[in-house]
């Protein structure tokens, strides 16, 4: 891996983890009652998202997509939280232990360098996401 | 090469929206940006043209300044030239204050760089927190923006500290950029209050992430619903915004008796070209960008002239084109 692409490689991350992301939503809704509608779901959050981050910001974003999956699993706003999350700890958060890998409780506990830092990564990642989501699942 | 030149304020009254065409990012129609910086600019083309929509009016003038008509372009050239509009203050949400006017120390130090060039004084150096340092905010001392030590924008904090050099450049704004008039006191008195100086991280961050994102919809006519995939959202520069751009002024690239005789009898014709701009533009109100019948765009203009000669023409000419 030459240190000329360095950037180029951070973006190509971030779509390989969108893609898997898109993928395991796939997978996860054959095996829910309605698969159509779960994936359905996921798309429209996914497209919504990145605007949300945008306008009411990070925490905001976090805490509304924690409230509405209200810990489902099978919930899409559960799932789309734990991809977000994963992702944006793995990437700023010095250790992957971090808040148990819990985006929210990091943003909480760390600063506002570290707050900013962690917005513009999610937007990053998130504007994978939606595109991977609108090419992969249906629309409603 | 340049003979005079002058500064161009833009402060925008309304959201402006100079569009860069499509995006595969999150908003549908963001606004142009500088390559490097990612701050938000308006490309020289599209100032020049309003410029010269403005300036309609005496033809011969209008052509001899900013070039003939598309079909004759290759007449001549014009005697002015355009610079990009970039940002100088750029306002921010704030726990305190309602709002703050961001700027950094990068910023600064470019403008300060473009204003000596265009002859303008500039009796301040470019300050900021050391770039080692993102969580530190330059305020005036009773900044007003200011709530407990700490200066919050958006949902973002930061440590203020009192520099006795903000008061000078929000002094120096107060006077030489921002619009001039009466309905512009209380802007003029609060910058003081207002300016802070971000770390060049932070700043880039705002502009990037804070613009006005207004998203806007086409109703089916028989449905009265919004029609399917009729809902995109559009990128703009917030009002109260604050933009520079540099003009410089040329001899008139036509023969003598082509030129208005008014201008014939002039000794410095350089000097005509730049009146003749300041008349048309200097305190007016244009629309600039896009979405001009949703009122957006309309900025008010200031004309400032530098002293004496520019400095682009310092030393003998070594010939190039202009």
């Amino acid at each position: 891996m030459s240190t000329k692409s360095l950037q180029k490689t951070l973006e190509q991350k971030r779509a390989e983890r969108a893609w898997t992301c898109v993928q395991e939503v796939l997978s996860q809704a054959q095996n829910l009652e309605d698969p159509e509608s779960f994936k359905k779901k996921y798309n429209s959050l996914a497209r919504k998202v990145p605007m949300l981050v945008l306008t009411n910001g990070l925490g905001q974003t976090l805490a509304f997509l924690k409230a509405k999956g209200k810990n489902d699993p099978a919930n899409e706003h559960t799932v789309l939280f734990r991809h977000l999350s994963n992702w944006v700890v793995s990437q700023v958060a010095p250790s992957p232990t971090a808040s148990n890998g819990d985006l929210l409780q990091w943003v909480l506990e760390n600063d506002s360098v570290a707050y900013r830092r962690a917005t513009t990564e999610a937007l990053a990642f998130l504007t994978w996401l939606k595109r991977f989501a609108e090419a992969e699942l249906p629309e409603d | 090469m340049f003979d005079r030149a002058a500064i161009l304020f833009l402060y925008t009254e309304t959201p402006l929206h100079a569009g860069s065409g499509t995006s595969l990012g999150i908003v549908d129609l963001p606004i142009q940006r500088e390559r490097t910086t990612g701050y938000p600019m308006i490309q020289a083309s599209g100032l020049k043209g309003c410029l010269r929509d403005v300036a309609a009016g005496d033809t011969q003038k209008v052509e001899i300044v900013f070039g003939p008509e598309t079909q004759r372009a290759s007449d001549h050239a014009g005697a002015l030239s355009v610079g990009d509009a970039r940002v100088l203050l750029f306002p921010v949400r704030s726990l305190a204050g309602v709002f703050a006017w961001v700027t950094s120390q990068n910023v600064l130090a470019r403008f300060k760089r473009e204003a000596e060039m265009a002859g303008l004084q500039v009796n301040w150096e470019p300050i900021g927190p050391a770039p080692t340092d993102d969580g530190t905010a330059f305020v005036a001392n009773g900044s007003g923006v200011v709530a407990n030590g700490r200066v919050v924008l958006e949902e973002f904090a930061f440590t203020a500290q009192e520099n006795n050099t903000v008061a000078d450049i929000a002094k120096w704004f107060q006077d030489k950029a921002m619009p001039q008039g009466d309905e512009y006191t209380y802007w003029r008195e609060s910058l003081e209050k207002r300016l802070v100086i971000l770390p060049e991280n932070a700043f880039r961050d705002f502009v990037q992430l804070s613009t006005e994102v207004i998203a806007r919809v086409r109703i089916d006519d028989t449905k009265k619903t919004v029609e399917r995939g009729a809902l995109w959202t559009e990128e703009h520069l917030p009002s109260e915004t604050l933009l520079y751009a540099t003009l410089f002024a040329s001899k008139p690239r036509v023969k003598d008796d082509e030129l208005p005789d008014d201008w014939k009898q002039a000794n410095d014709r350089v000097e005509k070209i730049l009146e003749f701009v300041r008349e048309a533009v200097d305190g007016k109100r244009l629309q600039l960008g896009g979405d001009a019948t949703v009122g957006r765009g309309i900025v008010k203009v200031r004309f400032v002239e530098g002293q004496g000669q520019a400095q682009a023409t310092s030393g003998t000419q070594t010939g190039g084109q202009p």
